[in-house]
């Protein structure tokens, strides 16, 4: 064969292995554009326009950098970084010896309790701040038993509207990160290698400071800073547990645009807030880098131990209690506390009178006078579900194309991937901030439009859809269908055998994840959201802010049907997940 | 001088090791040889210290040192996979135990750097231990243990994860170490090539218990049961049933046995047959068997029988011929059960 023939059949053989690469540049890239337009259509009109209104109104505004401005500006940023920081130790502290108990031990309950812990982690925030009330607000569990038990007029427990309700929020939510990822460097570290420094004459002391300690740092820090990350941005729980009154950065945004009507101090904050978050992303991923550089090796289960003495058991026994108190016993508290009636009856504090009652569900569906609702709570449910609803079908619409090419991803592919994945690191709060700033005049304005709400939703829910259509549709491998075909099955039949069913699987999470995300969702949702098409999180929100037991049982049942929906999807995430996938 | 005395062990409620008694001597290197999962690595981390025996005592020059922990009886242990600590340099690594011992900047570089050079690591002291080979991340492993000067060296299937070229380097590397150094070693392995280059002496652990114990000659040449015949691929091993007159009957015909070989007629007898003894004779031998398989080895045939007695020959025979078989009586081996 001469070289020229050669040459030819080579560049045939790569013709044939990418069909397009001799077409021109953007045709070659036709099939991505096309995949990629909708999402990037969408995520332009919905998130690059509304932040560049934000940035526009900051600049252009006088009161943009007035003394008044910073001031505001410079106390919530101080006391955002302050209870993130405060939180972040504190939930190090909880979580480092979790993950130390969960990465070296067995006992009964295992499984269950390490589950029950990664759940507060997807709760939406009105449930979490619901769940803390019913164990420890002023009508809770624990305040009542305590006023009827040792006779008080009133509440001896007043956590709620302090710091520290909003620093035992943030550890709820967040001790899962440290669980996971120190847990995880933790399970995955040789235990031959203390041994080694122990026959190397290092006492127990000494090898947990050389050894354990350097090589458990990155994940420390790295978990560190995604727990700060989440403390930094925390909306709700700071707006429901501490009240207006802590205002961080997300809350002074929400104060300024709604209470205030001061949107150019609003789109300041927006952009520091936006800045912050930026910088600590960037810092978190280079430490995520670290991270992976220095694991060590091995499969973990086989080195899982019973405990073996007095001082073991003890540390056991005390870290179940601990996080059965902390992870169990809100949430247990919220369902309970919807369906009892605990306060005694006309100013007749003499006994509690415990007692099982459907009331506070039955009102749901009752439209009262002089209630602030134009329409029955159980509106809200439907309104939710509607929304939720919306959001599954637009993220899907969007997410599946882009999430196939990201599949097998080309150059474009890459290039384009991270785009759609920046409205991670902005605020809820500034979304719903660019959408009122953005769509409250021509020539978009939506701002009376109920459709304002899941489409915000969809932003937030697409990032997530994606990351978690891609794995699955990437993991189909070539092999299967290989296999399937000398197994004498057509084309049509292997893609009804292998690929359907993984597709679908994925699809179903995805569209799961998307539910969930906009049926909790709170901080746009608080924004955009109109009064007479409230969703359950305003509503518990409004709820839980009105005085009155009905009100509060009303709070209770809502965020106990909210839990109950959400934990369904949580554990169906993680059923629909492909075995040896995912994580996060 | 190392002293085990009756050790007893159980893991998850099964004994693993069931009353284990063994000394090492000066300079002494013993290998500790048996199949994988016979508690071999169990026995080492009891002397280590690691792990606590649940019975018996483990005495160092005259102590016993059960309840002295590892980071006070300057052991060295070399593990299978090497746990070099991966977040150290080879310098640290090796220079970790010194500095435990809490020795001068000056005096830890200087045997750090004798260290890397009995190991033939010279140049590489700033080097990540992850970016090593597997043969330098065993060289660093070995120079990690060295360093501190320890009494008693404890090997854990060093070569293990290596492939054969490299193994039957570092082993000749490690002998020549081992006996320059004149620390006394156990050295744990299911490969009876490692154990019979390195060791003075062979114990072969077998279900909990040392069942042979001797130098490798003495081992090689005289198994005491089938089992460790079998083991160590000394030869055939053929069950058979004595007649009269010290004929036994095999399934590949009647051998004579040694005449003070005296028993009752019927009972069962384990016989060592090594395949260097074997010949090829007439097919009227009493011994016979049909050629199963002919496997060519560079310089002679292995044949195979039906049954799976093999020996070897240096021209071919055809599968599925019936051959005999021309023994030498005097090298017929009787084992115990």
């Amino acid at each position: 064969m001469s070289t020229r023939k050669v040459a030819k059949s080579a560049e045939k053989k790569k013709v044939f292995s990418s069909r397009s690469s001799h077409l021109s540049v953007p045709f070659r890239y036709r099939d991505s554009i096309l995949r990629w337009a909708p999402a990037l259509l969408f995520i332009s009109i919905f998130f690059f326009y509304p932040l560049t209104k934000i940035l526009g109104l900051g600049v252009n505004s006088s009161v943009f950098l007035s003394p008044e401005s910073l001031q505001i500006a410079l106390d919530s940023l101080g006391f955002t970084l302050y209870q993130a920081v405060l939180s972040m130790l504190l939930t190090l502290l909880v979580g480092l010896p979790a993950a130390y108990l969960f990465a070296r031990y067995d006992f009964r309950g295992k499984a269950l309790l390490r589950a029950l812990t990664a759940v507060p982690f997807m709760l939406p925030t009105v449930v979490v701040a619901a769940g803390f009330n019913a164990l420890l607000g002023p009508r809770g569990w624990l305040n009542l038993s305590l006023m009827n038990l040792l006779d008080l007029d009133s509440p001896p427990i007043n956590i709620l509207y302090t710091l520290g309700a909003i620093l035992l929020a943030h550890v709820f939510y967040n001790t899962t990160i440290v669980i996971r990822v120190v847990g995880n460097a933790l399970s995955r570290l040789d235990p031959r290698l203390i041994e080694a420094s122990r026959l190397l004459g290092a006492d127990p002391w000494r090898a947990f400071w050389r050894i354990t300690f350097p090589l458990l740092r990155p994940s420390i820090l790295a978990a560190a800073l995604l727990v700060f990350l989440f403390d930094f941005t925390s909306f709700g729980v700071i707006l429901l547990l501490g009240g207006p009154k802590f205002s961080t950065l997300e809350v002074e945004i929400y104060i300024q645009t709604l209470q205030m009507l001061n949107l150019p101090v609003a789109a300041l904050l927006s952009i520091i807030q936006l800045l912050c978050t930026l910088t600590f992303s960037i810092l978190y991923s280079r430490m995520l880098a670290q991270t992976s550089t220095q694991v060590a090796q091995q499969d973990t289960e086989s080195r899982l131990r019973r405990s073996k003495n007095k001082r073991e058991r003890i540390f056991i026994f005390t870290m179940i209690t601990i996080l059965f108190a902390l992870f169990v016993l809100p949430m247990l508290a919220l369902p309970l506390r919807s369906v009892s009636r605990l306060e005694a009856d006309r100013g007749d504090r003499a006994d509690l009178q415990t007692s099982l009652t459907s009331d506070y569900y039955n009102e749901l569906f009752i439209n009262r006078r002089g209630s602030r609702f134009y329409v029955p709570p159980i509106e809200a449910a439907l309104n939710s579900l509607e929304y939720a609803g919306i959001t599954v079908a637009l993220s899907l619409l969007m997410g599946f194309p882009v999430a196939s090419a990201l599949a097998k991803p080309n150059r474009m592919d890459r290039f384009l991937d991270p785009l759609l994945m920046l409205p991670l690191g902005a605020s809820a709060v500034t979304l719903g901030l660019g959408f009122i700033i953005a769509f409250s005049r021509p020539p978009l304005n939506l701002i009376a439009s109920p459709w304002l709400v899941p489409l915000a939703h969809t932003i937030i829910a697409l990032p997530f859809v994606i990351r978690s259509l891609q794995p699955a549709l990437a993991s189909i491998p070539q092999r299967y269908r290989e296999a399937a075909a000398m197994l004498g099955a057509s084309s049509l039949r292997t893609w009804f055998t292998v690929d359907f069913p993984i597709v679908f699987r994925a699809v179903l999470a995805a569209a799961t994840f998307a539910f969930t995300v906009s049926l909790g969702e709170f901080g746009a949702t608080s924004l955009l959201a109109r009064p007479d098409f409230p969703t359950i999180p305003t509503a518990i929100y409004r709820f839980l802010s009105q005085p009155g037991g009905l009100n509060y049982g009303q709070a209770m049942a809502m965020a106990t049907i909210l839990m109950i929906l959400t934990t369904l999807s949580i554990f169906l995430i993680e059923k629909l997940r492909l075995p040896g996938r995912g994580g996060w | 001088m190392l002293i085990l005395s009756n050790i007893h062990k159980s893991y998850e409620g099964k004994p693993l090791l069931r009353g284990i008694s063994l000394e090492v001597g000066e300079g002494e290197t013993i290998c500790l040889l048996g199949p994988s999962g016979g508690g071999k690595t169990t026995l080492l981390r009891i002397i280590a210290g690691l792990e606590n025996a649940e019975e018996g005592e483990v005495n160092w020059n005259g102590k016993d040192i059960s309840s002295v922990p590892p980071h006070k009886r300057n052991f060295g242990l070399i593990f299978q996979d090497y746990a070099l600590f991966p977040h150290l340099n080879v310098f640290d690594n090796v220079a970790f135990g010194l500095k435990m011992q809490k020795l001068g900047r000056e005096e830890i570089h200087q045997r750090v750097m004798k260290s890397l050079q009995q190991v033939d690591l010279i140049g590489l002291e700033s080097r990540d231990v992850i970016d090593l080979s597997g043969g330098e991340q065993q060289r660093v492993a070995l120079a990690r243990a060295l360093a501190p000067r320890p009494h008693l060296l404890l090997f854990d299937e060093p070569l293990g994860a290596l492939d054969r070229k490299l193994r039957e380097y570092l082993l000749a590397e490690l002998r020549s170490i081992l006996q320059e150094s004149g620390v006394p070693a156990i050295y744990v392995t299911h490969d009876q090539d490692e154990a019979f280059t390195l060791a003075d002496r062979v114990m072969l652990l077998h279900n909990g218990e040392i069942v042979q114990r001797g130098t490798p000659a003495e081992v090689y040449a005289r198994p005491h049961s089938g089992w460790v015949a079998e083991f160590l691929g000394a030869g055939n091993v053929v069950q058979g049933k004595i007649l009269k007159d010290g004929l036994v009957e095999t399934i590949f015909g009647t051998v004579k046995m040694p005449v003070e070989e005296r028993q009752a007629e019927g009972s069962p007898v384990t016989l060592l047959i090594r395949p260097r003894d074997v010949r090829i004779g007439n097919l009227s031998s009493p011994l016979r068997g049909t050629v199963k398989d002919v496997v060519f080895q560079q310089d002679r045939f292995k044949v195979v029988l039906k049954g799976g007695f093999y020996f070897y020959l240096s021209d071919p025979v055809n599968v599925g011929e019936e051959i005999g078989l021309k023994i030498e009586m005097g090298k017929i081996q009787r084992l115990a059960e």
